[in-house]
């Protein structure tokens, strides 16, 4: 069993429909052995273009977020539900995973490549790699002013 | 041309049988014989040469007084060779010196061999802390790994417990057949947006439609980490 969410369009329809399309997606989750944790509304908006689904042309939809626990095999089963649905469109099903929490590391990120410790980590690794007669090649002898003036 | 398989002795003209030998081989093509000058073994030696006796060749004096030299020489180094063996013999036997100085020799394995025992002593010694100390380092690491292990074995079954209880959390939240309608109906009456916008400042303005004039400056939210530029 893992945690998914399922994103639907129901048309626009009066309050009443609208209740028992969603109830009747929710019944089929509870059909294939899943549960349902979670009704979430995303309003009514206008969909970003014209859809013609089912024989009809849609310019308004009203959003929905279902989030359910199903075995993993069940999911198609839903979704092919969902796809039968007459006043449902544009279902998709994601699997939530938990939050990863990291650091965030941007400020070194956007530095110049030079000044990044990973690549000044980097650099060094490939000096150590280096061939013996070629790791000395680059080296001046110091004289006895300090530095080599070559 | 086929002269037979006893054909060494092969009659020549008018029928007399020579000893000589005419080979099969020695007939040509062209039809005339060969004859090898050479007595057959089975011929003795001619009547006439039976009791002849050969004259013996005289060697060159140089020759003569090479080979003597070197007659002499090999009798010489075997006579030497003869005498030292024997004089060896002599010397080695139970009764000679040598016999005399194998006692002290015997001595001086003796003190040898203690010598050596001391010594043997010595390095199991050095062995035996060594191996007494490895033993100790094994078992320390043994605890060690040991105590690791409880100590993860302690964290996964946290962990397991945390999963389970988070679960159990989680089962709470189910909603149950009959309440859909309800769920649904309120969850139509208080729609969710996740939009969102920031402005260079850092402030975030939640909603879809929210106009950054619409909201007061004390209410407007900030970015948690602004990146430093």
């Amino acid at each position: 069993m893992a945690l998914y969410e399922l994103c639907i369009i129901v048309k626009n329809m009066p309050k009443a429909s609208t209740v028992s399309a969603v109830k009747r997606i929710a019944d089929s989750i509870l059909d294939e052995g899943g549960y349902v944790s979670k009704f979430e509304s995303l309003g009514t908006q206008e969909l970003p273009f014209k859809l013609s689904i089912h024989g009809q042309i849609h310019t308004k939809g009203n959003y929905f977020l279902i989030n359910f626990v199903a075995p993993p095999t069940a999911v198609s089963e839903i979704l092919d539900t969902c796809r039968r649905e007459i006043d449902v469109f544009r279902p998709g099903v994601t699997k939530i995973e938990p939050q990863q929490h990291s650091q965030c590391t941007l400020h070194e990120e956007i530095q110049f490549p030079s000044f990044r410790p990973e690549v000044l980590k980097m650099i060094q690794e490939a000096k150590s790699r280096l061939p013996k007669h070629l790791k000395k090649k680059g080296e001046l002898k110091k004289t006895v002013i300090g530095y080599n003036p070559f | 041309m086929n002269i037979g398989v006893r054909s060494n002795l092969v009659a020549l003209g008018c029928g007399a049988r020579l000893w000589y030998p005419v080979h099969e081989a020695m007939v040509t093509l062209t039809g005339s014989q060969t004859v090898r000058w050479i007595k057959p073994r089975w011929v003795p030696v001619a009547k006439s040469k039976m009791f002849r006796i050969p004259e013996r060749k005289p060697l060159p004096l140089e020759e003569e007084v090479e080979l003597r030299c070197l007659y002499n020489n090999y009798y010489m180094a075997m006579r030497a060779i003869r005498r030292h063996l024997c004089e060896e013999r002599l010397r080695v036997s139970d009764t000679s010196e040598l016999a005399i100085k194998a006692e002290e020799e015997q001595a001086e394995h003796d003190q040898l061999m203690e010598h050596n025992s001391q010594e043997n002593l010595r390095v199991a010694a050095l062995r035996e802390a060594r191996i007494k100390k490895e033993f100790e380092a094994d078992l320390a690491r043994v605890t060690a790994s040991k105590e690791k292990l409880a100590k993860d074995a302690e964290k996964a079954e946290e962990e397991a417990l945390r999963i389970i209880n988070e679960t159990q959390e989680f089962v709470k939240t189910f909603i149950k057949r009959e309440d859909f309608e309800k769920a649904i109906e309120t969850a139509l009456a208080n729609p969710v947006d996740y939009n969102f916008a920031i402005d260079q400042q850092g402030n975030i303005f939640r909603g879809r439609s929210t106009r950054p004039e619409d909201v007061a400056e004390e209410d407007k939210e900030k970015l948690l980490f602004a990146v430093q530029s």
